[in-house]
């Protein structure tokens, strides 16, 4: 269960695979606010990665340092952390 | 290794090593077309991608080979000689084999990698000198770890960055453009990169902007991937060894990494549509808070350019405001903060249109620049902005033409594959329907005789009208799916005649006709080997060698034509040559040294008949047995393939002018018409097509001649035949009375055949023999009949080899 949909957040967790995707982007459809968390994330498919980039939303709650999306983020930079 | 996958692959190779097999052989008719040579290189490259899905290496080895040679003939650097064709198509005869042993073992033998290499070094020194317009890795192979020119992009890496790996040597930059459909080929291009031995830096960033969210489709990889590693250049490349194609590899020397022996004006600062990080002063003079407020500035700037969704337009502008508000204060810049809120408000009302607030953070980074070499080049800021983001990597547009899968899309609707092992179990479904559909006579005839309702028996009838309609479409429907082009058992002929004449120093010319006539898939497929044969034996007994043929008179180059169309409901084929023909003396004089006729007989035997000896097994009449068509097998093997698939061949030749070879095929095997005779007690089929007539003929009317029987019909003398005999039934024929007779022809030979009664036609579905009964040659198999009995048909030709 890679991605648990709650209320107003997405709770990706371990390895978050491609057809996830589809979900995702469903999701954050239907939820313009939604925030994602990403704490127990450890790894995102690009094309989960690709519905983030595209849809800019709201993190909840940052990768753990080290973790391989932690790398992920770093290399993303500036999109993750807007207001 | 997921064998969904697989099977997917190897259906597309076939398809895709078929293609490449046609476009070679039109390439080297036609010369350099330069739409050949690219969709013939598309070809290559698209095996080449799926065959990196799996892991095998020698297969995508080579195939990689076969594409570098076709990129340089792309390039004009190469001309492709008959050699280079003959390199080029064993190593994909190799391809389809390893595709065989895939298909049945899930991997590749030990031998593969061996082979492999033989083949990657006979096509590599094809290769032109000129190696650096290859694409991909095998331009850096022959490079070596000279260090390239730095790509644009390197100025991306921050400063830091770029200073501390400086200290550490060359490093490896590489430009990953993922494929669109890379999703689907199972690349996770995150993973790739993140996993990359000694990876330093690395970015990710769309190539274009993202699409409304109603176009924007989630499997379409549009990302661009920049990263540093310093890892050897072997290690980079084998880890990308599977994306190869989408990768932009350089090696940086240490000297262009350090910001400091950076130029001011890099010299990509013209080409970029955007000036980018470059700008930034990396003076001195500048303290480290101005030099973070600037950086922050155009973090800023570049936040307004990026794309974003309508609804999250104000929020972004709100929170970029307050960030610039803060900048401004930093730096003292009064008058701006003033003019703040005005070009907040502005950018708020449009969404999307930020150039008020980009005039602004443009002004701030202008006062703050001692100095600048160049003022900024804003001016078509938003048009630019709303363009391209400012990380599009350039070779997308290129890579994208290579891209095969662009018209697939719209096909996908309109044709549709479907395993045939599916088609079948609708055609056994419908041929269970017709069965089950031919019991309503029967009961309809119980309703009457057993039941005495006349009336429900009208009914029954009339239901069966309807039923019967609709599974003779229904039968028509299916049997229309399995019609395919007789042509795709032309196919292989091509490349086939190609060979073998350049094998044989002959000069053929292959014409075919009619390829689109259409029969049932199993007719087609039971064609191929036949006519494969029949081609080669055209080819080397028939064709004449160039000097022979102008000794007689003839064009230097011979020609082979095979000829499709469909009569009612047969496909006729025709493999004619204009070769030396067929002697019938020859012929029979062989037949009799080799002990395949009597004297007598061959007395007997017309100059047609005399050429159709060529079927007869253990003929061959080639003086020397050489490896193309004298193995042993000879036209017996065609005949007998032939004639399983219910066909009939025929042999035409004129000494000096050629062979023609006709075979006549039925249009499709599912549905066979057989009559039923009745014999004792039992009922037998007969297949239709081999009936001539039946007549009903007075005792007196058979002639004795000595202990055989023979009728005379129409002045011809036709041996006479009691099946009860033939079968070893109990005699049951009438002494008294008319005879039922059956006039049946088997090839050329007519017989009659006495009966007790003849019965109707009826459509079966014929099953050949299984199990014990499979030992039984002289049935040809078994039908269901409506009432649910069995019916045995019977093999006329068996029989009649037991008379």
């Amino acid at each position: 269960m890679p991605v648990r949909y709650l209320r107003d957040i997405a709770r990706l967790e371990g390895v978050c695979a491609v057809e996830d995707a589809e979900s995702l982007l469903e999701w954050l459809h239907e939820h313009p606010d939604g925030k994602l968390n990403f704490k127990d994330c450890e790894h995102l498919h690009s094309a989960v990665l690709q519905v983030i980039m595209a849809m800019q939303p709201c993190v909840a709650a940052c990768p753990r340092a080290g973790t391989p999306i932690a790398a992920v983020m770093d290399a993303l930079f500036d999109d993750a952390d807007t207001d | 290794m997921s064998a969904q996958l697989l099977e997917a692959f190897l259906a597309e190779a076939r398809e895709l090593l078929e293609q490449i097999g046609t476009l070679a052989l039109e390439l080297e008719q036609q010369g350099q077309d330069a739409d050949l040579i690219n969709s013939l290189f598309r070809a290559v490259h698209t095996l080449k991608g799926g065959s990196g899905l799996f892991d095998i290496v020698p297969f995508t080895q080579v195939v990689h080979a076969a594409e570098d040679i076709l990129s340089q003939v792309r390039e004009g650097q190469l001309e492709l000689t008959p050699e280079h064709m003959d390199q080029l198509l064993s190593a994909m005869d190799q391809i389809g084999f390893w595709l065989d042993q895939l298909e049945s073992s899930g991997t590749l033998d030990d031998q593969a990698p061996a082979i492999s290499e033989r083949f990657t070094l006979a096509l590599r020194s094809i290769l032109g000198g000129g190696g650096d317009s290859a694409p991909s890795d095998s331009a850096a192979e022959s490079e070596e770890a000279a260090p390239d020119a730095p790509p644009d992009w390197l100025l991306r890496v921050p400063e830091a960055k770029r200073t501390e790996l400086a200290q550490q040597g060359n490093c490896i930059a590489i430009l990953y453009t993922p494929d669109e459909q890379c999703f689907f080929q199972g690349h996770d291009p995150l993973l790739t990169i993140n996993t990359l031995p000694n990876l330093a830096w690395w970015q990710i960033a769309a190539r274009e902007p993202w699409p409304e969210l109603e176009a924007f489709d989630p499997y379409r990889c549009v990302l661009g991937i920049l990263a540093l590693s310093q890892a050897p250049l072997e290690d980079v490349r084998h880890h990308l060894r599977y994306v190869s194609d989408q990768i932009e590899l350089s090696i940086v020397a240490a000297s262009d990494l350090d910001p400091d022996a950076t130029p001011a004006a890099a010299p990509t600062v013209e080409d970029a549509p955007e000036v980018s990080d470059q700008e930034l002063p990396d003076d001195q003079t500048l303290n480290a808070t101005t030099q973070l407020v600037l950086e922050l500035l155009q973090e800023q700037r570049d936040c307004l350019r990026a794309q974003v969704v309508p609804e999250l337009w104000t929020g972004r502008v709100a929170s970029v405001g307050a960030v610039l508000r803060h900048l401004l204060t930093v730096l003292n810049h009064e008058d701006l903060i003033a003019q703040l809120p005005e070009a907040l408000a502005q950018s708020t009302a449009n969404s999307g249109q930020a150039a008020a607030l980009l005039e602004m953070i443009n002004q701030a980074l202008e006062r703050s620049r001692p100095p600048a070499p160049q003022p900024s080049p804003e001016p078509a800021l938003e048009a630019a902005a709303s363009a391209e983001t400012p990380t599009e990597p350039e070779p997308t547009t290129e890579r994208r033409q290579t891209q095969p899968a662009a018209g697939k899309d719209d096909n996908r609707q309109r044709v549709l594959k479907v395993d045939a092992e599916r088609i079948d179990t609708l055609m056994d479904l419908v041929g269970e329907l017709i069965v089950a559909k031919n019991a309503l006579p029967f009961l309809a005839r119980r309703a009457v005789e057993e039941f005495k309702i006349r009336p429900l028996s009208k009914e029954i009838k009339g239901h069966f009208n309807i039923l019967n309609r609709i599974a003779e479409e229904m039968q028509g429907a299916v049997m229309q799916v399995r019609m395919i082009p007789v042509g795709t058992a032309f196919q292989r002929f091509p490349r086939l005649v190609r060979d073998i004449s350049r094998k044989l120093g002959k000069q053929v010319q292959l014409e075919l006709q009619g390829e689109d006539t259409e029969a049932d898939k199993n007719v087609v497929s039971d064609l191929s080997d036949p006519l494969i044969h029949l081609v080669r034996n055209a080819l080397d007994h028939g064709i004449e060698t160039p000097s022979e043929r102008i000794e007689s008179g003839k064009p230097p180059t011979g020609r082979i034509r095979i000829k499709a169309h469909q009569q009612e409901d047969r496909v006729l084929i025709e493999i004619n040559d204009d070769g030396r023909g067929m002697d019938p003396t020859v012929l029979k004089r062989k037949a009799y040294e080799k002990g395949l006729l009597t004297e007598e007989a061959l007395e007997r035997l017309t100059d047609q008949e005399a050429l159709q000896l060529i079927f007869a097994a253990g003929f061959s009449t080639a003086e020397s047995i050489s490896d193309l068509s004298g193995r042993g097998v000879g036209m017996d093997v065609v005949r007998n393939a032939v004639q399983r698939a219910s066909g009939d061949i025929i042999l035409d030749s004129t000494l000096g002018l050629g062979t023609t070879v006709r075979l006549s095929l039925p249009l499709s095997m599912t549905v066979t018409q057989v009559m039923i005779i009745r014999v004792g007690d039992e009922d037998f089929g007969v297949i239709f097509d081999t009936v001539r007539e039946t007549l009903r003929l007075p005792q007196n009317e058979v002639q004795r001649i000595k202990q055989h029987e023979a009728i005379i019909l129409r002045e011809r003398l036709l041996p006479l035949h009691r099946l009860d005999h033939l079968l070893g039934l109990p005699e049951t024929s009438p002494q008294q009375g008319d005879l039922s007779v059956l006039v049946v022809g088997v090839g050329s030979t007519d017989f009659a055949l006495v009966v007790d009664d003849v019965r109707e036609g009826v459509d079966v579905i014929l099953k050949p023999l299984e199990g014990v009964m499979s030992s039984f040659p002289l049935y040809a198999g078994t039908a269901l009949l409506g009432d649910g009995r069995v019916l045995l048909v019977l093999n006329l030709k068996e029989l009649l080899q037991c008379l």
